[in-house]
């Protein structure tokens, strides 16, 4: 087109634009990989009821070290959330109920669908450990959908 | 003179922003920040954690920039063309590729557009898309390489006007939209020699371009192809073009011959493409209620198939291709069985389809509406979360607390006044549209009245829809 050939240079609005692609690249110099801690920790976690529906549901983590002795003293946070942007996560934190098992209570499974759990826990030596779960199907409040039918996970 | 009204009432007339709009870069001033957020999807898309409630890539597109783009088009018209990111793409690539050779002649029109909004429904479901943030960042980069090439090989705005599932998101929204760009005076156009507006000039010795998609201000009407991108209004040597209020919903009440569309009546392609999307807003928040997932369930049953991507691409065969025709067609047969109108079938189904662009608009400000007024403070915490993870502990803990904008206990009375202007838009379109077209009031009436009768059906079905519980899952199919 005629115009093609007018059109002068703009170098200053490039300059800026590479300036800004190279300033994002270093301003966020790390990868924001999720760290999960120790491998030597087991954690087993049970949802109530099950299957999960929509409510108060209780969630118990049981923390094992490698020679299958319980966690005991760790503080243990629980997340839970959706795949979807946009919904408040659920976070509460657990009380123990001793021999390596931890248990919300009062944790609400807000909507139906798949959920993940992040749990958090720092251990009484200062180490932390995370591990996420996904608990499928979780059903809506009066539906008798199945969510995992185990109603238990191990990481 | 002969000036259109509400063109002396224009944005140009506002304090700031009016001095802002004549501002030769402003375009690029309003780009450049979705540039930088664009960047920062993509980097923390593909290097950020894979959750995407806790990535920006989850977040920014799915939940801000869709609601923000649909309040936008509520209250102005087509901001983000105006302010797209990709578009910076056009000018690099066409100082490295000094010749552009025209469009095919053969994929002019919307079909090809049309085609792709359906695939890119389809992929946005089967994909999962708005869970996966390196999907999301692989979406986003592969949308500047499109632009990039695209806009390098080939002369005028053709990624813009016949490929771009955003473009024409925007430009069939924007048919719902209060504001246009367009000129303050139609007889100095007349009297222009140079045509400045469509053919670009030299200003203070640099080029300022003119229409990229061929909309002459002379006989241009309307928001179909219009970026926003305010070339025409640099261009313009006479300061004859602004951005004008009007009534939403108004440029479809009658059908004017307009520069680089034609008669949108007479644009099957178009009238299909503006379908495409209206079910598509149905369709869409579909996607995100209980009853789908046992719909779809019942639909793999049905076809002994454990392939979800395949059930759902005969669901939006249906629902985005074969139901809007047979319901245009129906439509338009009882209209002119009612009427007692002449015209063939297929003419009266184009000209009357565009009534259901504000129901459609209606339906896409209440879901999308509903996701940002819900989540849009949870780009705190996600951001917070971000600059924490490179080891900036700028600003403290997340609050992952935030989310809503509104009490929970507005948001179906939102939901549904969105749903209902669309409805009241779509009558009011669908009135105009037969008294324009049938002079006698009776008849018109009658020809009105199955349009009528399908607005008010997609309403009572969005409004279902927004009453049912919403779920979310990655996959129908599990076990």
């Amino acid at each position: 087109m005629a115009q093609c050939a007018k059109r002068r240079p703009r170098p200053l609005v490039w300059v800026v634009v590479a300036l800004l692609a190279v300033a994002t690249a270093l301003v966020l110099p790390a990868c924001r990989g999720q760290t999960a801690g120790p491998s030597d920790i087991q954690m087993t976690m049970q949802v109530a009821p099950s299957p999960a529906a929509v409510g108060p549901a209780e969630i118990t983590l049981a923390l094992r070290g490698a020679d299958g002795s319980p966690v005991l003293g760790a503080t243990v946070d629980v997340e839970g959330t959706m795949n979807h942007a946009g919904m408040v996560p659920v976070r509460v934190r657990t009380e123990p109920l001793g021999e390596g098992r931890y248990a919300t209570r009062d944790f609400h499974f807000t909507m139906a669908g798949d959920w993940i759990i992040i749990v958090q826990a720092a251990l009484a030596d200062g180490r932390k450990v995370e591990r996420t779960f996904e608990l499928k199907g979780v059903a809506g409040e009066g539906m008798g959908k199945p969510a995992d039918p185990a109603g238990q996970m191990q990481h | 003179m002969m000036s259109v009204p509400g063109a002396r009432l224009g944005v140009l007339r506002l304090p700031l922003l009016g001095a802002f709009v004549r501002w030769r870069h402003a375009r690029t001033a309003a780009q450049l920040p979705v540039l930088a957020l664009a960047l920062l999807v993509i980097y923390d898309g593909f290097f950020g954690p894979q959750l995407a409630p806790k990535n920006l890539a989850g977040v920014l597109p799915w939940l801000h920039w869709r609601g923000l783009v649909v309040l936008a088009l509520l209250l102005v018209g087509n901001l983000f063309c105006l302010a797209c990111p990709f578009m910076l793409t056009r000018g690099l690539a066409r100082r490295l590729v000094k010749q552009q050779r025209p469009w095919p002649r053969a994929l002019r029109g919307k079909w090809l557009a049309a085609g792709l909004l359906v695939l890119f429904f389809w992929s946005y479901e089967a994909l999962d898309l708005w869970a996966s943030p390196w999907l999301t960042a692989t979406l986003a980069a592969a949308y500047f390489v499109g632009a990039f090439v695209v806009d390098g090989l080939f002369a005028g705005a053709p990624f813009c006007q016949y490929l771009c599932p955003i473009g024409q998101f925007h430009f069939v929204n924007a048919l719902a939209s209060p504001a246009e760009v367009k000129t303050c005076d139609r007889a100095i156009c007349r009297s222009c020699s140079t045509k400045d507006c469509l053919k670009g000039r030299l200003v203070d010795g640099r080029w300022q371009s003119g229409c990229q998609s061929g909309l002459f201000q002379e006989r241009k009407a309307g928001n179909v192809d219009c970026t926003f991108c305010l070339d025409c209004l640099h261009a313009c040597p006479h300061d004859n073009v602004t951005i004008a209020w009007r009534l939403p919903t108004s440029e479809l009440w009658t059908d004017p011959l307009r520069a680089g569309v034609g008669r949108l009546g007479r644009r099957t392609d178009l009238a299909a493409l503006a379908l495409v999307l209206v079910f598509a807003s149905f369709l869409n928040a579909f996607g995100m209620v209980a009853p789908v997932y046992a719909f779809e369930r019942w639909l793999a049953g049905l076809l002994h198939t454990d392939s979800e991507a395949l059930v759902l691409l005969l669901l939006f065969i249906v629902g985005l291709i074969v139901l809007p025709a047979l319901l245009a067609l129906a439509a338009a047969a009882a209209s002119r069985a009612l009427s007692g109108a002449k015209e063939p079938l297929l003419a009266l189904a184009t000209r009357y389809s565009y009534c259901l662009v504000p129901m459609g608009f209606g339906m896409w400000l209440a879901h999308y509406g509903f996701h940002f007024l819900t989540g849009a403070l949870t780009i705190v915490p996600v951001a917070q979360s971000a600059v924490a993870d490179a080891g900036l502990p700028w600003f403290g803990a997340p609050r992952w607390d935030l989310g809503p904008l509104v009490p929970a206990s507005w948001l179906l009375g939102i939901e549904l006044l969105f749903l209902e202007l669309g409805l009241l838009g779509s009558l009011v379109a669908a009135y105009r549209i037969a008294g324009a077209h049938l002079a006698d009031h009776q008849r018109a009436r009658w020809a009105f009245l199955p349009w009528a009768i399908l607005a008010l059906a997609l309403s009572l079905a969005g409004a279902w829809l927004l009453l049912q519980p919403m779920e979310m899952r990655g996959t129908f199919l599990q076990g």
